[in-house]
This record gives structure tokens, C-alpha cells and sequence, in this order.
């Protein structure tokens, strides 16, 4: 077996290595969070600070 | 027995983690576009010869440098993931932002695709050269794309550093190479006398060149992507997204003087690695070497952003339930839009595994420049109901309303040319997007919750 057919194997392995260890993680947080936490982000973030310096006049 | 499932940390919202700074915002936007001077922007040359390719280059600049100063303005503002889609939300309406969306994810998409195709294209000829033929591109696609995906999904400090690190280093060999021609001393190295002739086909061909000249130049308006994800966007952005033009302006003026002193235009308007080929007409192993890698380095890059910037625009149209809510969440432990990054690795490679090169890029270019063409009017309307001075801007462009005139005016001038090389690829692609708007206001807008899409404590516009 050639040095490049060996080099194809590796790149397939690493790549179902990597998707596998996406997939399945996704799935553990899945399993240990709340969807409702999961998905809260608002836009902007966290730091509302950074949009307070935004508000010179007639605030929503 | 059932584990209770974790409800919230510190009674706060999840959100992305604001790490990043300029310098990663430049190597977002350049890493993105820099593939396009090692590759494809030489499609000009063949379409209307070498002086229409500068034409192309400084006129498609110009067209750019509109877009990064009205991004840069809106961004600053703006400190959202989503990019564009968010701006249009806000200041236009949820369906112009749902097509604003939908042109950024497949922009994004396809552009990673290619990109992939790229870097398996390289793998091949990089095998070739040292006596394997036909080896098979397919694993290193999928390759290029899982372990992007796998970075993007881990964290977007490390992803974007690396951006940065691939991005200067291939940058830095365009410079190298414009040193190693010699470039004082015409007729030493460079033949530019002999090589430049009139323009071949008329002023048509200069107008037909215009679209590939966007190859120069598209991907910087992804910049904004990471508005959410910086720690100050009223300064980074800008500061990434000018700092990202000017190495552009530079990089595309270096690759058209350099190519065109060495080749002549009938061989570069075809070429597939014309930087690749101007390193070997050099004669250097060396230089031919670090063009390679400088070339893998590039392609790389480019689909790193886009795996970065598809996944916060396709999150951000999840968020506000454009799209499914469930791509909507955000990693608790590496704060990255894993889902988003996730979905769209199987759509990456199925593009490119169609090995349809051209008609991917085409589709990129059009779907970007469908989102420059709105935001000439996002711009009008930003200006009218946030007159400066009743909001903070990061930024001011200036000489509103030039600018988003000369963008609207070199959108329709681009869009001329691509009827002209691409008549039925435009039309189907705007055929699509129609589909996908009634698609969205019949069965989708009535999932939207409305209020909930605006959570930023933006001032009220003028006049409501």
C-alpha cells in the first residue's frame, strides 16, 4: 500500500472521527441541559452594557 | 431514573463569548477573501484582457470599499450575529431579513464548498507532482470541511486565531512574490511591455469582467458576523473591516502586476493557479513551494470564515424562529452555535461534492451580491429614522449618500455583466429566492414570535 492510499484512509478516519465526536457531544448536552437554557441568548448577548451606550434619547 | 436536566447557570441567558479583537475581525474578513487572488480572479483577464482586469479590480474595490464603510457604520451599532440579516430586521423588515439571511447562509455555504474543492484540487496536483496520479479528492474534502467544523464548533477564539496566523502567512507571500520579481526594474523579470495589450474585446469585455472582479474582494462584508462574539463592536468591527479592505486593495493590485508582467493574457484568463504558475515560470523551488502551501493556506482560511459566518447567520434566522428554533442554542460549555455549525457540514459537502466548481461560485457571488444591493437602501433608511446624533456609531462613513449610491450603481453594472456570462444561472437563482419568500410568508412568518426579534435597547426611530 502506497504512501497516498494510506493518507486517503487517514483523511476519512479523521474526518468520521471528528463528526462522530460533534454528533455524540451534541447529543450529551442535549441530554444534561434544558432547551429553554439552551436556547435563551438574546441578541447582543450578555453584555447589555455595551447597547446602554447606544441610548441617547426616547428609550424603547 | 431520570437525571434532572440543567435549567440555567448564574440565572443568566446563555450567551456567545465576547473574546475576540481587530485582528481577528481582519483575519475573518481577508481570510474569507484572500483564496480570490491566489485563484479565479483571473476569470477577468479572459473576459475582456489585462487592463480590464485592473479596471475590474479597482472599480469592483470601489464597490467593496462602499460596502465595508456602510457595514462598518450599521455594525457599529449593531452588536448581533447575523450580520446583515440582523441590520435588515431592524431597519427594513422580516422579509427583506429573511432574504438577507437566506443569501448569506448559501453565500457562505457554497463559498466553504468551493473552498473544500480547492484544497482536494491541491491534495491531488500536490500528489501528481510526486508520481501518484489520480488520488482521490473526496476524503480531503470531507476532511477540510469535518475539521473546520470541528474548530468552529470547539470555540471561535481558537478558529479565528488560526484564521489569523493562515491568513498573514499567505498575504505575506504575495508580498514575498511581488519582491521576487524585481518589481523597479521593468524588462528584468517582469515583462509588462510586451505582455499588455489593448483592451481584446472593447469596453464590453471591461463590463463582462466586472463580475469576476468581486473574486478580489467577496466575503469582507462577513466581518460582521462576529459583531456578537467581539469585545468592543463599535471599534473592532470597523477597525477589522477597513484594516480588511486596504490589505485587500494592496494584495489584488500586487496579484494583477505581478501575473500580468509574467504571462499573457490569452494563458492567465484560463489559468486554474495562475499565482501557483507565475512562482513556477520563476523558476524558484522555493517560491513555487510556499505558493502552494500560501494557496492551501488561503483556501483553508476562506472556508474557515465561511463555516463561521454561515453558522451565526443561519443561528441568528434560528434565534428569532425564521428557521427551526432548535438551531437556535448555543453551547454551554465552548459558547458557539454548535448546531448551526453542525447542520451545515453534510449541505457543504453535498455542494461540493457535485463538483460543479463554477456554477457553486456563481451562485456565491449572486447571492452576495443580492445582500450589497439591499444594503444601499438599509443604509438610506438607517440614515432617516437614526439620524447621527440620536444614536452611538462606532463609525461614520462619509459623504452619505454617495457611497450607497456608487454601491446601487455598481451592483446593476455587475449584474449586466453576470447576465452576460450567466443569464440562466442569474434568473434561476433569483427564481429560487422568490420561491423561498412566499415560502416564508405563507407557512413560516407565523411562527415568528415579533416582539421577541427585538431584544436591543435601540433608541426609537424617528418619526414612529
Amino acid at each position: 500500500m502506497e504512501f497516498w492510499d494510506i493518507l486517503v484512509y487517514a483523511a476519512w478516519s479523521a474526518s468520521a472521527i471528528m463528526l462522530v465526536w460533534m454528533v455524540v457531544d451534541a447529543f450529551m448536552i442535549s441530554s444534561q441541559y434544558d432547551e429553554e437554557y439552551l436556547m435563551s441568548s438574546r441578541e447582543g448577548g450578555e453584555d447589555d452594557v455595551v447597547h446602554g451606550t447606544h441610548l441617547e434619547e426616547g428609550n424603547v | 431514573m431520570a437525571t434532572e436536566k440543567i435549567t440555567s447557570v448564574g440565572n443568566k441567558p446563555i450567551a456567545m463569548l465576547k473574546v475576540l479583537n481587530p485582528f481577528h475581525i481582519w483575519a475573518l474578513g481577508v481570510g474569507i477573501v484572500l483564496v480570490g487572488e491566489f485563484m479565479g480572479w483571473n476569470f477577468t483577464v479572459g473576459k475582456g484582457g489585462a487592463y480590464a482586469s485592473l479596471i475590474a479590480c479597482w472599480v469592483i474595490g470601489l464597490l467593496y470599499t462602499c460596502v465595508a464603510m456602510i457595514d462598518s457604520e450599521v455594525t457599529s451599532t449593531v452588536a448581533a450575529a447575523g450580520g446583515q440579516y440582523t441590520q435588515a430586521k431592524h431597519i427594513v423588515g422580516p422579509l427583506m431579513a429573511f432574504n438577507v439571511g437566506l443569501y448569506l447562509v448559501m453565500a457562505y455555504t457554497m463559498l466553504c464548498a468551493a473552498d473544500a474543492l480547492v484544497v482536494g484540487d491541491l491534495m491531488k496536483s500536490g500528489a501528481e507532482v510526486m508520481g501518484y496520479a489520480n488520488l482521490d479528492t473526496k476524503p480531503f474534502v470531507v476532511l477540510t470541511v469535518a475539521f473546520l467544523a470541528w474548530l468552529n464548533y470547539r470555540g471561535v477564539f481558537a478558529t479565528l486565531t488560526l484564521n489569523l496566523v493562515i491568513t498573514f502567512l499567505a498575504f505575506l507571500s504575495l508580498i514575498v512574490l511581488f519582491f521576487a520579481v524585481d518589481p523597479l526594474n521593468q524588462g528584468v523579470v517582469l515583462q509588462h511591455a510586451g505582455l499588455l495589450t489593448d483592451l481584446p474585446y472593447g469596453w464590453i469585455g471591461v463590463i463582462a469582467s466586472l463580475q469576476f472582479g468581486m473574486w478580489y474582494y467577496l466575503g469582507i462584508e462577513g466581518t460582521c458576523q462576529a459583531a456578537e462574539e467581539v469585545r468592543s463592536a463599535g471599534r473592532s468591527i470597523p477597525l477589522g473591516t477597513m484594516g480588511g479592505i486596504m490589505t485587500l486593495l494592496v494584495a489584488a493590485t500586487i496579484t494583477w502586476f505581478v501575473a500580468t508582467g509574467l504571462m499573457p493574457w490569452q494563458y492567465l484568463g484560463q489559468a486554474v493557479t495562475p499565482m501557483y504558475d507565475a512562482a513556477t515560470l520563476l523558476g524558484s523551488t522555493q517560491l513555487q513551494l510556499m505558493l502552494f502551501i500560501a494557496t492551501a493556506f488561503a483556501a483553508t482560511a476562506s472556508a474557515n470564515g465561511c463555516i463561521n459566518d454561515a453558522s451565526r447567520a443561519w443561528f441568528s434566522l434560528a434565534r428569532d424562529r425564521y428557521m427551526p428554533v432548535f438551531f437556535g442554542a448555543i453551547h454551554p460549555k465552548y459558547r458557539t452555535p454548535y448546531r448551526s455549525v453542525l447542520f451545515l457540514v453534510p449541505i457543504a459537502v453535498s455542494f461540493a461534492f457535485t463538483g460543479l466548481l463554477d456554477q457553486v461560485i456563481t451562485f456565491s457571488i449572486l447571492s452576495g451580491l443580492l445582500g450589497y444591493t439591499f444594503m444601499t437602501f438599509n443604509m438610506i433608511k438607517f440614515r432617516k429614522m437614526w439620524p447621527l446624533g440620536t444614536i452611538h456609531r462606532g463609525y461614520i462613513h462619509p459623504f452619505h449618500p454617495i457611497p450607497a449610491i456608487t454601491l446601487l450603481t455598481l451592483c446593476c453594472a455587475t449584474y449586466f455583466a453576470t447576465f452576460l456570462g450567466y443569464g440562466a444561472s442569474l434568473l434561476s437563482i433569483m427564481a429560487f429566492y422568490i420561491l423561498a419568500s412566499v415560502w416564508f410568508v405563507l407557512r413560516r412568518y407565523k411562527f415568528v414570535k415579533r416582539a421577541d426579534q427585538f431584544t436591543m435597547p435601540w433608541p426609537r426611530p424617528k418619526g414612529y
